[in-house]
This record gives structure tokens, C-alpha cells and sequence, in this order.
């Protein structure tokens, strides 16, 4: 960052190319929408530039740039009604029609695997939409951003036992979901 | 951690290991394009900007001389103004109306403007006509020629005293020009000592001092002579009192004067003796003085007044 603030075009590049993925996905996993998501992308990378010249190694270069993000979040958040894309940590839904029978012992490799993945997936993103948006926020700072506890609190504003109990909860909620979805033997 | 972390833990490892084989979202390719030509445009401006700054700090001593040329101007002026206050504060005793030192000419204007001018008054004029016009009535002359007569008559006395006016005026003048000259070597003498005066000052003091005392005593043998004259053609008029009374103020005013004068004269010439001893005064100047001046004098100098 610093060298691209004496004027090195390619170490932001680089920065980027590095960053640009996570950042991406933790919009689109906490909005729910792509039109959504890449205008706040932008406005991340667009602020990133213009402060560049006034950067200050005080932290991590990510733990700065999900800062923004989390922010930039927060602000669109209040403005939207994400009310009815909030569960309770308590109640999970239940989908029927996306259950699959378990114990099929399936090639990894086949189709059918390649299939099962993909629903799982599926079901994965679902999950992690229903959850509350503390815990998805705790969830995709340190699976996207690899943030480990102490920092996500800093950037989320709250402290280390609180974040850490957040992260055990949406995990909690995950495996149920699954479970709920897929079967106990999914994961 | 405890137990119950401990079985949770591999699920979080599980659930962790299936959502990192999620990833595959990426930000469009448009987007990417957007963000990385604005960085370069950025880049660009930074590396401007940079120079910029260094440019600027290079001429920070520019911008400190533009500040300070700008108030240049009012701080100057100010200056001078604090400068002019402080040199009048300072010099105020010299500027006030007491220390004030007219000269001859600026007294001269002064009493000429001042001092009204008497015109001879009607007496004057009817006592003029009566002596000198003589008018009397032609027994047997006819009407228009004793008119003819009277008008001729007139016409001199006219003339007369229209000479008359202008030389009293005249006089008059002269007496208030003496009468400026002695207020300013009045003053002057009360401002400089006559002591402390050079030799050739009181020289000259002497000199304008012996002029006016002249001056005044030819006035005020002109204003007894003409009070004589009234007092013998109008003695049986109704305002004879009045007017015999302004002439007698006005004689005081001149006797008054002419003591002054003769006062100031002794002073100098007492002075302008002691740092000449060897002074033979003309004795036409000890005429002027009083008796007990003269005397005075006498036994100053051992000198004999010739009277």
C-alpha cells in the first residue's frame, strides 16, 4: 500500500488481485444480491485509492480494508430492511424438498458426487444467509478475510468474548442447518 | 476449551473446509477493469501531486514573503501614524495657543481689523463748517447764488474733512501698527529677558520703542487739539458731554500707553547700558522718558539731561 502511495501502480495491483475474491463474497454472502454487492465492492476499492496517499501502517492491510467494508455495511444495512432475511439463532428453517438421502456411498469423483457437492453448496449458502447478522458477519470475516478472533473484534467493535461466542453460535447454527437439510452424516 | 468444544471443534473445521471449497465467486471482469484504471489514473495524480509538494516545499519561503507583503501596506501605514501621534504627543506644549508668537505684521492685521475707526462726528463737522466754511447769509445775494455759494462751500468743507478722515485714519492706522510693534516687543520682552536679549536686539527695541512713543504723543496732542476745538464749538450742544467723554476715554488709552512704552524703553536702555557702559544716549530718546525716569537716568549714567 505504501508503495503504491509513492506512485507503484502494480503493488496495488497485486493488493487486488490478492483481496479482491474475499471482499467480494462477504458483500454478496451479507446482501443476498450481485447488483448489490459490486456497488459496494467498488466503493471499497474506490475509497482505497483515494486514501492511499494518507495510509498509515498501524494494522494489517486487511484488517483496514475489511474495516471499510464492515462499515460500508453497516451504513447500507440501516437504510435496507434486511428484517425478513434475519432468523433467530433459535429457529432454522426446514426445507424438505432439499434433504438427500444419505448413505448412497458414491464415487467422489463421479457425477453424482460432483452433483451432491454442488447441492451442498447450495445449501451452504442458504444457511449462512439465515443467519443473524452478527454471526454471519463474524462467520465471513474470518473465513473470507482469514481475520483471526481479536482482530474480527476490532473491526466489528466489540469485544473478544463476544466475538468468539458469536462465532460458536453461527457455526452451531450451520451444522444444524445442514443437518436439517442434508442429514446428520453430511458433515 | 472444554468438552463440548471439542466436539464442536471438528465441526468447525468441517463446516470451514466445506465453505472454502464454496468459494468461487469472483467480482466481474468489468469491475475489474473499472477499479484498476481508476488506480492508475489516481497513480498518476499522486506521482503529480507529489512533485507538487515538493515543489512547494522547496518555495515555502514565497508563500511566507506573499503573507507577509500582503499586510506590508497597512503595516506601514500604521507605523506612521503610531510615529506622527507619538512625535505631537510629545512636541503638544509647542502647539498651544499661549506660546503662540505673532509677528509685527500678523499684530498689525490683527488691531487694524479689530479696533473700529471713528469718523468724525456730526459736532466735528458742523464746527468745521462753522469755522472754516463761513457761511452766512448774503444780505442782498439772490437766491441762486447764495445757493451756488453754500454748494462751493460745502464742497470744500467736504474735501476738508474727508482729508481730515483720511489722515486721522491714517494716524489712526499708524498708531495701531505702533500698537502691533509694541505688543509684539511687549511680548517678546516678557518671553526673553531683556537682559538675555543681544546688544543689537535692544538696539533695535530702543529704536521702535523711541518711533512709538512719538507716534502715540502726536496722537495725543491731535486728540486734545481736537477736544479743544469741540469743547470750544460745542459747548452749548446737547451731546457735547458724551462726546467730550469718548475723546477724554481715548486720551487715557494713548497716556496710558505712552507710559508703557516709556517703561519698556527705560528697561532697554538700562539693560543695553550695563553691557555698554560707554553708550551716550541722544537726548531727544531721555526727552521721552518721564521725570523720574530722566533722573534716574541721570544718576545711572552721570549723564546730564539737556532739557
Amino acid at each position: 500500500m505504501q508503495r503504491y502511495a509513492q506512485g507503484d501502480f502494480r503493488a496495488f495491483e497485486e493488493l487486488y488481485q490478492r483481496h479482491k475474491g474475499g471482499l467480494y463474497r462477504y458483500f454478496l454472502r451479507q446482501l443476498g444480491e450481485h447488483g448489490l454487492a459490486e456497488d459496494l465492492f467498488q466503493e471499497i476499492w474506490s475509497k482505497v485509492i483515494s486514501q492511499a496517499p494518507s495510509y498509515q501502517v498501524k494494522a494489517k492491510f486487511t484488517t483496514w480494508l475489511y474495516t471499510l467494508a464492515q462499515h460500508k455495511l453497516i451504513d447500507h444495512v440501516r437504510h435496507i430492511k434486511v428484517a425478513n432475511k434475519v432468523i433467530n439463532a433459535d429457529k432454522v428453517e426446514h426445507d424438505e424438498d432439499e434433504k438427500i438421502p444419505q448413505n448412497q456411498g458414491v464415487n467422489e469423483k463421479s457425477p453424482e458426487h460432483q452433483l451432491q457437492q454442488q447441492h451442498t453448496a447450495m445449501i451452504l449458502k442458504h444457511c449462512i444467509q439465515a443467519l443473524p447478522l452478527v454471526q454471519k458477519d463474524c462467520f465471513l470475516l474470518k473465513e473470507e478475510a482469514g481475520l483471526t478472533v481479536e482482530v474480527i473484534a476490532h473491526v466489528v467493535g466489540a469485544n473478544y468474548q463476544a466475538c468468539k461466542s458469536r462465532l460458536r453460535y453461527a457455526y452451531n447454527n450451520l451444522r444444524q442447518c445442514i443437518t436439517h437439510k442434508m442429514g446428520r452424516s453430511s458433515i | 476449551m472444554s468438552q463440548q468444544d471439542n466436539n464442536e471443534y471438528p465441526d468447525q473445521l468441517k463446516i470451514s473446509d466445506l465453505y472454502q471449497s464454496l468459494k468461487h465467486e469472483q467480482p466481474p471482469e468489468a469491475i475489474d477493469q473499472a477499479i484498476l484504471i481508476l488506480a492508475k489514473q489516481a497513480g498518476n495524480t499522486t506521482e503529480q501531486s507529489i512533485k507538487s509538494a515538493q515543489f512547494a516545499e522547496k518555495h515555502q519561503t514565497s508563500k511566507t514573503k506573499s503573507n507577509w507583503r500582503r499586510w506590508q501596506w497597512p503595516l506601514s501605514i500604521a507605523a506612521s501614524v503610531m510615529l506622527i501621534s507619538v512625535i505631537f504627543i510629545n512636541q503638544y506644549a509647542s502647539f498651544l495657543p499661549n506660546s503662540t508668537v505673532f509677528s509685527p505684521e500678523e499684530a498689525r492685521e490683527f488691531m487694524v481689523n479689530s479696533a473700529p475707526i471713528s469718523a468724525p462726528s456730526a459736532e466735528q463737522k458742523k464746527g468745521l463748517l462753522r469755522k472754516d466754511a463761513g457761511l452766512e447769509k448774503p444780505a442782498t445775494a439772490s437766491s441762486a447764488a447764495h445757493n451756488y455759494a453754500e454748494k462751493q462751500a460745502l464742497l470744500i468743507v467736504n474735501t476738508e474733512l474727508v482729508q481730515q478722515t483720511n489722515g486721522g485714519l491714517q494716524a489712526q492706522q499708524k498708531q495701531k501698527e505702533y500698537s502691533a510693534e509694541t505688543l509684539a516687543v511687549q511680548r517678546n520682552s516678557k518671553r526673553v529677558k531683556i537682559d538675555e536679549m543681544p546688544t543689537q536686539i535692544k538696539l533695535s527695541n530702543i529704536e521702535q520703542l523711541r518711533q512709538q512713543i512719538n507716534t502715540t504723543q502726536a496722537q495725543l496732542l491731535s486728540l486734545s487739539q481736537q477736544q479743544n476745538d469741540a469743547v470750544l464749538q460745542d459747548s452749548f450742544t446737547e451731546n457735547s458731554g458724551a462726546h467730550l467723554s469718548l475723546k477724554e476715554l481715548e486720551m487715557k488709552a494713548l497716556k496710558a500707553q505712552i507710559s508703557e512704552l516709556q517703561n519698556a524703553l527705560f528697561k532697554h536702555m538700562q539693560s543695553y547700558y550695563q553691557h555698554s557702559p560707554t553708550w551716550q544716549v541722544d537726548n531727544k530718546l531721555l526727552k521721552l522718558l518721564r521725570i523720574e525716569q530722566q533722573q534716574a537716568w541721570q544718576t545711572l549714567s552721570k549723564q546730564t539731561v539737556v532739557q
